[in-house]
């Protein structure tokens, strides 16, 4: 099978990843919840883990990153924390539903910082436009992850600062391939999966706190079990339950992947995969591949559409040919809207493609429409 | 023997303080303790031998890691003190 879904998940791990999660259900138990050898060894992972995220991603301490089971969980942590029911929020116009579904069940005023797809200036004067108005917060995704868009997020950082408004990153798309800084941000958080470009398993993600957060959840925390209240503190305050050992294990794993290979070569890496696929595509009639004339602006993920055809119809023809795409909304219709199609046939890339995956699926996609 | 108990705010807290601590000399002991130790129940400290204790504060001083409190555990019993 050649898969070309990584935007989704990466689907094929390193193999310290896969011994890493075995390793941990053998010898871990619960963290936090006793004195005994494989409580100390679960306890020592997460530390490990925490400090080599803070240490990755711009955090002043450990207790600043917070275990999730998936962005979507900590972006409904951030966004709960920040925007009150009926509040006011800013987002891209490229925001996945992970966003905007969190902030339409709190009822809030979401306005849309409205700008052509890959137009950074026009996007920076759309942010600078809206945050006139003030707001509780301000969500962006550092990458689109239906058109692959790297926005300024740096820049949109800035913007949000001087308006003294919090800003939560959404990234998705972009950890493991894009730099990202908490403190140099000034972010009042930033949530990852860690089962995309961080090469973790399934069920696993990182919410990075520089803000002061509320529990989504409430529940034993191993500490202070006295009170009824969760704790004040990070990182127990947003950790109820037994913590998915194994899933970190496979996490602190892959970010060490990651850094060994380094987030800047995997990224070169990807972009040259994308351009290769781009260029197939836009070699056949009735083909469009959505894809920046700036390469510093797209990552691994690229959508297309074809004539005629529907992109589930292309996905489906695809797959029966061993071919592993994603079509449709891709769980964003924001972006769909703002981008100007009604669904996409989407290619996304990891570290362990290469230019045979590509030709591969160019391939596939020539038989699929020519039968 | 008599030594220093540091409690923390959570497991987390004590992980940055046994670090803090590594390649020092200090031999600090992650430790569970219960509510007579912390006040709001289930919680962890550092065991510090007497001896070790000023260089054990010093350190944790220098790396702006402190902790909730300091308990002083000698024969004669349990007093609290500042870092």
């Amino acid at each position: 099978m050649i898969y070309l879904d990584s935007a989704a998940t990466t689907f094929r791990k390193p193999q310290s990843v896969r011994a890493a999660v075995l390793r941990a259900m053998q010898t871990m138990s619960s963290p936090g919840r006793g004195g005994y050898r494989s409580a100390r060894a679960a306890e020592e992972l997460l530390f490990r883990t925490r400090s080599l995220a803070a240490e990755t991603f711009g955090v002043p301490s450990p207790e600043q990153v917070v275990f999730t089971a998936s962005a979507t969980h900590g972006l409904n942590i951030a966004i709960k924390s920040l925007v009150p029911p009926g509040g006011r929020a800013i987002v891209s116009p490229w925001e996945h539903n992970a966003v905007t579904r969190p902030l339409h069940a709190l009822g809030a005023e979401v306005s849309v910082a409205a700008a052509p797809l890959f137009d950074d200036d026009a996007c920076l004067r759309a942010f600078q436009k809206a945050l006139r108005r003030g707001a509780d917060a301000v969500v962006c995704t550092a990458a689109s992850n239906v058109y692959g868009y790297a926005l300024p997020i740096e820049e949109i950082a800035g913007l949000c600062r001087r308006a003294g408004i919090p800003l939560i990153v959404d990234a998705s798309q972009s950890a493991g391939v894009l730099p990202l800084d908490l403190t140099a941000l000034g972010a009042a958080f930033a949530a990852m999966p860690g089962h995309k470009g961080l090469y973790g398993p399934q069920g696993t993600g990182l919410l990075l706190c520089g803000a002061e957060a509320k529990p989504l959840i409430e529940g034993g925390t191993g500490s202070a079990s006295l009170l009824q209240d969760m704790p004040e503190f990070l990182p127990d305050r947003l950790e109820a339950g037994t913590h998915n050992v194994p899933g970190i294990a496979g996490l602190e794993a892959g970010l060490r992947f990651v850094r060994e290979k380094t987030p800047e070569s995997i990224l070169r890496h990807e972009r040259r995969l994308i351009r290769r696929a781009a260029e197939g595509l836009s070699r056949m009639d009735g083909v469009t591949p959505f894809i920046s004339e700036d390469e510093r602006r797209q990552v691994g993920v690229l959508s297309f559409t074809v004539a005629g055809r529907a992109p589930e119809d292309v996905a489906e023809a695809l797959a029966s040919r061993s071919v592993a795409v994603r079509a449709g909304l891709h769980c964003a219709p924001l972006a769909h809207r703002s981008g100007g199609t009604a669904g996409t046939v989407r290619v996304s890339v990891s570290a362990f493609d290469g230019e045979a995956e590509i030709d591969g699926f160019l391939r596939a996609l020539r038989t699929a429409r020519n039968p | 023997m008599d030594y220093y108990l540091l409690t923390a705010r959570s497991i987390t807290h004590v992980q940055q303080m046994a670090k803090a601590l590594e390649h020092t000399g200090v031999n600090a002991k992650i430790r569970r303790v219960g509510t007579g130790v912390t006040k709001s129940g289930c919680g962890y400290t550092l065991q510090v031998p007497e001896r070790q204790y000023p260089r054990c504060a010093e350190r944790l001083r220098a790396a702006n890691v402190r902790p909730v409190r300091v308990l002083h555990v000698t024969g004669g019993g349990t007093q609290e003190v500042p870092l």
